[in-house]
């Protein structure tokens, strides 16, 4: 047997060998201390005469380097595979246990990013008030029927649960100089029967910008650019003239969203009370209105989410059902 | 409010049709929706009643709108008087309560049915046809805002007081209802007695029958509180007194009078008597001064002053130069901002350009309280729990299965809209496991939290949770429910790991067998930190399967701090023991973890149990077994075996002077 014929053997056995015993098989077979073939080649090479040998041996030599080097790659081919334990990768994955938060949370974030990237602060007032926060300080006169706008719950006398997030406008206004813009997130409350779109409890978002000439303009400009983040750049604006003792003048917001999948594409909804802040409110504040002037504006966060998730029913939110929290 | 739309366009004769009207009457003025047939809905704003809560004062907005005129009502000519002598007497003796009472004498042929334009319209609006005399008032209250009445005036002995109601007097209302009147409510009289509640109904007494020949016909203006809270006193809300409560213009009450006389006239072939005008109102002429700067800078517009005027004479202001007169009925306008709305409404919201503000810049921030809600949220997310919200209020039989409303310091409401919400939530607890309980229809393990507001009453005990005044704290509540196993431990790792992820330094969980009615004694640590009490962990009473935690957000965000610092890594191996302990069962761990922590200050670094194990079948004498890993270190150097087994010497011996314990 020629070199070149044992080199083809030898590199075909080795190639071919299905585990580490028939590598070693092929070891013994080629490069065994007693029977290699290669082995009894190089032994005999002494036995050649002088030029043989010159020209054999070294070719010899390089090819056992080449069948070690070849064994070794195989070997650890073969070891790789062994320590891989055999799994069947249809199988699912391991669960990880996820929990999820509330959508009135997620849709709370969603517009407090919006706002915080409009350069709004975001503070908080409590759910107990006053009277005199919640209607008088924004020109919402006792004994009138305006007043029953907002159906109240009563604590005694003096004390109610908030109505709207509106009384943090004038907390604020009372402690924080001008200019600044603001929103305030909140849970509110209202006298009222419960049925698919009202609740006895849930979340309005305020908001509040004043300066030395923050205009209705710049309103549209905040106002539109918020819809179109929230529910994209299609979303059509509509602003109409509306009446809130607070602001004048004073206006409501609607929208119409594109989205063919949802029973509300296409429809012009109510969604946010609007206007520029009173005079009398700034007055009440000790702001002198010939100074200041800017706008405000509120929006149910509960109506928000159950159109940007397709909700139907508002109960769904205080029902604490997790098959309805764990979708979201 | 219901309009008929053919009115309306008899009034305006340049609107536009049904639709076209509606949708740009919502873009220019009211809230408008199409109805059946003739009707059109229009929500008259509250502070509009005086001006636009008729036909007549929708036609002049419309006429603004669309570039018209809106006609005059009457021809301008009041009837003359035929029968000059006989005029009413009119004594108002409540001048705060009655501003300006109008009466009129008329004699009429005979009452018969309204003609059917006039019943249609009335129909359309709402109004029940009844006949000629009661459906003019009805229509000039449609068609001028004004309510008015007709007695008969054959029926009314002496004259006609306004006055107070006495004590103990009563009224039949026209429907026949038997009202008590008390002495703040204001009654039209005569000298028998009250014939009307004023400006809320009608009395039976004088009321228009099918013999009446005479009638005075009233048309009045009532203080708006008073007419307010009489109409709810009496629970009896009618047109009238909606109307009177939103505040109308005295000036309202001649227009509508003489309208009524043009009509009776014409419908129920009326001679008129004489006209007793009592008027305590002083009439002073509103003019402001419009300027186009201010109106600009208000709007962000850039309009020109005679354009911007323009808007303001369509509005039907009364503009002469830059003075701009208003009309009596306009009580809404009073201010600049009040024309400004006027101009823009006609000018639209839409043709307003949309122009980002220029201001300061000026860093956003977000209060603490607002960021510490939204970290723990984010943290307890990643832990595997759900968010819940639940309603702010509870039920007195909630409250009570665990402690009377008083222990709970309980806050009532006082109108509850049902017994189920009767209170405020003095706690998280009651709505968590409830829900805890509900979704274990759906789920074998429940991990749920929530953050919100609960309510106390200053209590003089304040053996309670938190105690304390009158108030609202920002809580968090956690639960977890499991239906097979333990979720105790679960909660107090994953509050431990809360507490230290929101960066609160020091806290520790003090063991003292807590008497908090809804807690299972037994099985509750309280959670302190720097002498404040931040909350409990514990068993939900009598439910082994629920572990509740909460903490008050105001007392946690008062300890956190937000610096981390780096603490150098030992540059020396540590060395760690395991000691294996039998104790009798009802030692506690941390007892032993606080003597083995406290016997070898100088090198023990962290103690931490790793095994436990208690079974009452193979265990000697109610024992149970305990592993803890031991680690030490040293700063300076690495341990010798020696060093390590001297202090656990000391370990051992501390351990066994104070409990029976057996080292394995």
């Amino acid at each position: 047997m020629t070199l070149a014929e044992l080199k083809e053997s030898a590199i075909s056995d080795i190639k071919n060998a299905k585990d580490a015993k028939e590598l070693e098989a092929a070891k013994v077979k080629y490069l065994g201390r007693k029977e290699g073939q290669l082995t009894n080649i190089l032994k005999s090479l002494k036995n050649l005469p002088e030029e043989e040998k010159r020209k054999v041996g070294p070719e010899a030599n390089a090819l056992r380097q080449e069948l070690e080097a070849a064994l070794d790659k195989k070997l650890k081919e073969l070891a790789k595979k062994s320590s891989v334990p055999s799994i069947d990768v249809t199988r699912p994955g391991v669960k990880v246990r996820a929990g999820h938060l509330h959508p009135l949370t997620l849709m709370e974030n969603d517009i407090k990013t919006i706002f915080a990237g409009l350069n709004f602060s975001i503070v908080e007032g409590p759910e107990v008030e006053t009277e005199h926060y919640n209607f008088e300080a924004l020109n919402i006169p006792a004994n009138h029927p305006v007043k029953d706008m907002w159906d109240t719950f009563w604590i005694d006398a003096q004390h109610l649960l908030r109505t709207h997030t509106s009384p943090m406008q004038i907390r604020y206004m009372e402690t924080h100089k001008p200019p600044f813009q603001i929103i305030v997130p909140g849970r509110v409350f209202r006298f009222e029967a419960t049925d698919a779109s009202h609740e006895i409890n849930f979340y309005q978002v305020e908001g509040l910008m004043i300066g030395e000439k923050v205009n209705l303009a710049n309103f549209k400009y905040i106002i539109s650019e918020f819809f179109r983040q929230l529910f994209g750049v299609n979303t059509e604006i509509r602003f109409r003239p509306s009446y809130f003792p607070f602001v004048e003048p004073g206006l409501e917001v609607d929208i119409k969203i594109q989205d063919p999948g949802s029973p509300l594409h296409n429809h012009w909804l109510e969604v946010m009370g609007a206007g520029m802040v009173h005079p009398k409110v700034l007055d009440g504040v000790k702001l002198n209105p010939k100074e200041f002037q800017g706008f405000a504006f509120g929006l149910g966060l509960e109506r928000l989410a159950m159109i940007k998730y397709k909700i139907p029913d508002i109960r769904l939110f205080y029902s604490g059902d997790l098959r309805f929290i764990n979708q979201f | 409010m219901k309009f008929s739309y053919s009115l309306l366009k008899k009034l305006s004769p340049k609107i536009p049709a049904k639709p076209d009207f509606i949708e740009q009457f919502n873009l220019h003025a009211f809230e408008a929706v199409d109805g059946p047939a003739d009707l059109v809905e229009i929500s008259i704003p509250a502070n509009r009643y005086s001006d636009a809560a008729s036909h007549w004062g929708i036609a002049k907005i419309a006429a603004g709108i669309f570039s018209g005129q809106a006609k005059e009502l009457s021809k301008g000519k009041t009837p003359k008087p035929q029968l000059k002598k006989i005029t009413p007497v009119i004594r108002v003796v409540s001048k705060s309560h009655c501003r300006r009472y109008i009466g009129q004498y008329f004699e009429i042929p005979r009452v018969a049915q309204s003609p059917q334009w006039l019943k249609e319209i009335l129909a359309t609006c709402g109004l029940r046809p009844i006949n000629t005399v009661v459906d003019v008032m009805n229509y000039v209250m449609l068609e001028v805002g004004q309510p008015m009445h007709a007695f008969d005036a054959g029926l009314v002995a002496g004259g006609i007081n306004v006055r107070l109601a006495e004590k103990g007097e009563e009224i039949k209302t026209i429907d026949g209802q038997e009202v008590a009147l008390s002495v703040s409510d204001l009654v039209i009289a005569d000298d028998k007695g009250p014939l009307a509640v004023a400006g809320v109904k009608g009395g039976k007494r004088a009321e228009i029958n099918s013999y009446t020949k005479k009638i005075i016909v009233e048309a009045a203006n009532f203080d708006p509180v008073s007419i307010y809270k009489t109409s709810r006193s009496i629970n009896l809300i009618t047109d009238a007194s909606i109307r009177f409560s939103h505040g109308l213009s005295p000036a309202l009450a001649e227009i509508a009078m003489k309208r009524a006389a043009e009509l009776l006239k014409e419908i129920c072939k009326a001679k008129a008597g004489g006209m007793a005008d009592v008027d305590f109102t002083r009439h002073p002429k509103v003019v402001l001064k419009f300027d186009v700067k201010e109106f600009n800078k208000l709007t962000g517009l850039n309009l020109a002053e005679k354009e911007a005027l323009n808007y303001l004479k369509r509005a039907g202001l009364d503009v002469k130069g830059k003075m701009v007169a208003v009309s009596p009925l306009r009580t809404d306008i009073s201010t600049h901002a009040d024309l400004a709305e006027e101009i823009v409404n006609l000018y639209g919201y839409g043709s307003i350009p949309e122009t980002a503000p220029h201001v300061p810049l000026l860093p956003a921030q977000k209060e603490d309280r607002v960021l510490i809600k939204e970290k723990i949220r984010e943290i307890l997310r990643g832990f595997g729990m759900s968010e819940v919200y639940n309603y702010s209020f509870v039920s007195r039989k909630d409250l009570t299965r665990y402690a009377d409303p008083k222990w709970w310091g309980a806050v009532p409401l006082r109108n509850p809209i049902s017994s189920d919400f009767q209170y405020l939530r003095p706690n998280l607890f009651i709505h968590l496991n409830r829900n805890i309980e509900s979704n274990f229809r759906f789920y074998d393990a429940v991990r749920i939290f929530e953050i919100g507001s609960i309510f106390t009453e200053a209590s003089p005990d304040k053996a309670q949770d938190g105690g304390g005044k009158l108030g609202e704290r920002l809580y968090l509540g956690m639960a977890i429910g499991v239906k097979k196993g333990e979720p105790f431990l679960e909660l107090k790792g994953l509050a431990d790991q809360l507490l230290k992820e929101l960066g609160l330094p020091d806290f520790f969980f003090r063991d003292e067998g807590w008497d908090v009615k809804y807690l299972d004694r037994e099985h509750s640590l309280r959670v302190e930190s720097d002498h404040h009490v931040l909350g409990y962990i514990a068993l939900a009473k009598e439910e082994a399967n629920i572990a509740f935690a909460q903490f008050d957000l105001g007392v946690l965000l008062n300890l956190v701090e937000e610096e981390k610092e780096y603490e150098p890594l030992s540059k020396y191996p540590s060395v760690m023991r395991d000691l294996s302990l039998l104790v009798s069962k009802d030692t506690r761990v941390n007892q032993l973890m606080e003597i083995m922590e406290n016997s070898a200050p100088q090198y023990l670094d962290d103690v931490d149990l790793i095994d436990f194990y208690e079974d009452p079948n193979t265990m000697k004498g109610g024992q149970k077994s305990l592993t803890f890993r031991l680690v030490f270190q040293a700063d300076d150097r690495t341990l010798t075996d020696e060093e390590v087994g001297k202090e656990m010497e000391k370990i051992i011996s501390s351990l066994q002077e104070k409990f029976d314990v057996e080292v394995r």
